[in-house]
């Protein structure tokens, strides 16, 4: 989300080291020499701005001199946060630094030839969409998110530069389909090598506009076919960002909200959500609600520190943060869980990031339930643990993969009653529509998806929409909000009708099916009105 | 359309291709502006059009104002257009320009290409063969596709891609054709 670069002005042409690559590994040790499969610099577009040059560049040992700044890795306050709102990366260390376990980076960029990322890129594993060639790297100053992001997941450790990764000693590729931002390419990085690629890292998404935008058939493919086949039949973990609409500025200079579950890549069962916290373990300012989100990792700090990651130019950063920055933290830990049971299927992972996750926050008005079924739309089950998520990994039965998943429903209602508009002094009673479901066999469930119709509503952002289980906990869906006035169509997503909008919630995870469940809407705002036509309801666990 | 948009289109003013809102540079004016209580359509999305995403077709507004450039460095650059609506929606004079399509604020673009899911196969060469025996010329099958069924091929740029896809998906002879779609994605 955001970048300032260290040391170097932006427009400088610099040589960096290109290197022969290791594959990550605990035990590390010195190179080779340049690149065997890439033996010639890289192809460079003739505008790129940005060149590298072949160069030896030997592993060191020793610690790594920004570590202490990295606060989300062991936060003892130098960033002036609270102690202890962290990742808990240093005790997971204890049992794993990710060795064996590889992710695949799908980014604008990557520069695999930074030397504190050199040392865990796989050797002719990454791919670039624009050359055709297996190096990735940036073409200009703009294409330093990814560098940024994988720095976050696998910087090396003990290697005397720079600072490290959540999971160090992972291996990594990097997949720039980003830049070239077509479906083909996207699609492709999804999949490519998914048999060895266990991790998808993707710190993208629908642009934060305020507008609910689906994802495409080729994308849900894509996340399919990946949990079904990935993995050897485990799954790929997909990884991807709650969005950082928090905030989203109109063009009549007002602002509105987004939710997470306006994103429809984020809201997709198969996809692992993550949100971001601040160094106090609260929300920052960009955070988007959602009942999609899963897990929070600490990715933003206070005004003007975020944090230090890998940079472009064989540089470092400091203020990187945003959900960008969360996704890659939990895809670290993922990493880390996968090192000590590859067993772990896509189901497994996020069952053990939710029951191990940290409560932040916890005088936060938005929590609700107890224990491991406590909720939050702001952090979804709390903070990342990484110690807590390995440990939990290494005796974990497995709950199975797509082949054993229960599938109840899609059923569905159609009221087709008025929705009551609110009145002057406030909203009024909700209007409901029920499902009672029978004879469902989840007694687990692990992800509900829910579809509302309201075609006809002139003002989409007046509703409240709310889904209520069987066991009495609510997914709240959407809340109501406001964009302003002087806004044409195109440009209002207040105006945005719900024509049946996907929601995906795991607020519900670990609860039975059967029962009644409720979809309540309510009108908070007065003008507009429309009717309640339908809704749908999916269930998915065990 | 007001004179803030007269002015951008004149001067062809490049724009970020990742922006907070999708039509920022406009200034609203009251004759196409949605109030609470009302529902005004823009006057800059003056054609739509569709595709098939899978076997779903999906509805595109066409914004007039603006054209997309494919550089040669993989880059992507939303630009105020010169053309007129007519000539950007037909022309098939460049190779590595689009109009602007917007879906639920999210822009879309031709960069050329389609995406192929061919109905059966048994293999990447067999499935290769049968889309050059079509005429196709392949560039991958797509790794997401386990079975590869699913296949980039290429294309032209432009509207000439979406009425291809169309026609094609249209014909009944494949599972789905749709264009390779430029979607704008935000670094999060």
């Amino acid at each position: 989300m955001k970048n300032k670069l260290l040391g170097l002005p932006l427009g400088l042409l610099l040589a960096t080291a290109l290197t022969a690559c290791g594959g990550g590994g605990d035990t590390g040790g010195p190179i080779v020499g340049p690149d065997p499969t890439n033996p010639a610099p890289p192809p460079i577009a003739s505008n790129c701005t940005i060149g590298y040059a072949v160069t030896a560049n030997p592993i060191l040992t020793g610690a790594d001199p920004l570590i202490g700044n990295q606060w989300h890795l062991s936060n003892n306050g130098q960033s002036g946060g609270t102690f202890g709102e962290d990742v808990k990366a240093f005790g997971a260390w204890v049992t794993t630094k990710g060795a064996g376990v590889r992710i695949a980076v799908i980014d604008d960029a990557v520069e695999t030839v930074h030397p504190d990322l050199t040392p865990n890129a796989v050797v002719g594993g990454s791919f670039n969409y624009n050359t055709g060639t297996n190096l990735p790297l940036p073409c200009t100053a703009d294409d330093g998110h990814g560098t940024q992001v994988t720095g976050l997941i696998v910087a090396r450790d003990d290697n005397a530069i720079g600072l490290s990764g959540v999971a160090p000693r992972a291996s990594f590729v990097g997949y720039n389909a980003l830049t070239s931002s077509r479906s083909g390419d996207i699609s492709d990085a999804l999949g490519r090598d998914n048999q060895v690629n266990q991790i998808s890292n993707n710190s993208w998404g629908s642009p934060d506009n305020g507008f609910r935008q689906s994802s495409e058939a080729l994308w849900n493919s894509a996340i399919d076919n990946g949990i079904a086949s990935g993995r050897g039949g485990r799954g790929s973990i997909f990884v991807f960002p709650a969005g950082n609409g928090g905030v989203v500025e109109l063009a009549n200079r007002t602002t509105t909200t987004e939710n997470s579950n306006f994103d429809g890549y984020a809201n997709r069962f198969g996809v692992i959500t993550a949100c971001a916290t601040d160094h106090n373990g609260v929300a920052p300012f960009f955070a988007e609600r959602g009942t999609n989100i899963l897990v929070c990792a600490p990715a933003a700090a206070g005004s003007s520190t975020g944090l230090s990651t890998t940079a472009l130019r064989g540089t470092y950063s400091s203020d990187f943060i945003g959900t960008s920055a969360a996704t890659p933290i939990v895809s670290g830990v993922a990493a880390l869980m996968l090192a000590v049971n590859p067993n772990l299927t896509w189901r497994d992972v996020p069952l053990i990031l939710a029951g191990t996750a940290r409560k932040n926050a916890p005088g936060d008005t938005s929590w609700s339930g107890t224990g491991t079924a406590r909720f939050n739309p702001k952090f979804g089950f709390g903070v990342v643990d990484a110690n807590a998520a390995v440990n939990a990994a290494r005796s974990w039965t497995s709950v199975g993969g797509s082949s054993s998943l229960l599938t109840c429903g899609i059923y569905s209602a159609n009221p087709n009653v008025a929705i009551p508009d609110a009145s002057a002094g406030g909203a009024v009673s909700p209007i409901s529509s029920t499902i009672n479901v029978t004879g469902c066999p989840i007694t687990k469930i692990e992800y509900v998806e829910a579809t509302f119709d309201a075609p006809g509503h002139p003002y989409s952002s007046d509703l409240r929409l709310r889904l209520n289980s069987p066991s009495a906990t609510t997914s709240e869906l959407a809340d109501d909000r406001s964009c302003g006035q002087n806004l044409s169509l195109a440009e209002n997503p207040c105006v945005q009708p719900y024509a049946s909008w996907r929601f995906g919630s795991v607020r519900h995870m670990g609860e039975s099916s059967n029962g009644i469940w409720r979809f309540e809407v309510t009108d908070m705002s007065a003008q507009d009105t429309g009717r309640f036509v339908g809704w749908t309801l999916r269930i998915y666990g065990r | 359309m007001n004179k803030t948009i007269i002015g951008s289109v004149t001067m062809l003013l490049a724009l970020s291709a990742v922006v907070t809102s999708p039509t920022s540079a406009q200034t609203a004016d009251n004759s196409s502006v949605a109030r609470k209580g009302q529902s005004v359509p823009s006057s800059v999305m003056t054609d739509t059009n569709y595709f098939y995403d899978g076997s779903t077709r999906r509805v595109v507004s066409v914004d007039a104002t603006r054209t997309v450039r494919f550089d040669t460095d993989g880059k992507t650059r939303v630009l105020a257009s010169s053309f007129s609506q007519e000539k950007s929606l037909n022309s098939s004079s460049t190779q590595t320009e689009s109009p602007l399509f917007i879906e639920n604020g999210k822009r879309r673009a031709l960069p050329g290409g389609l995406i192929i899911v061919l109905k059966q196969t048994n293999s990447e060469a067999e499935a290769w063969a049968q889309l050059v025996a079509q005429g196709f010329s392949p560039v991958r099958a797509i790794a997401s596709d386990p079975s590869a069924r699913t296949w980039l091929v290429a294309g032209p740029a432009g509207i000439e891609s979406l009425n291809t896809a169309n026609r094609l998906h249209e014909s009944g002879q494949f599972a789905s054709v749709s264009p390779n779609w430029w979607t704008e994605l935000s670094k999060k």
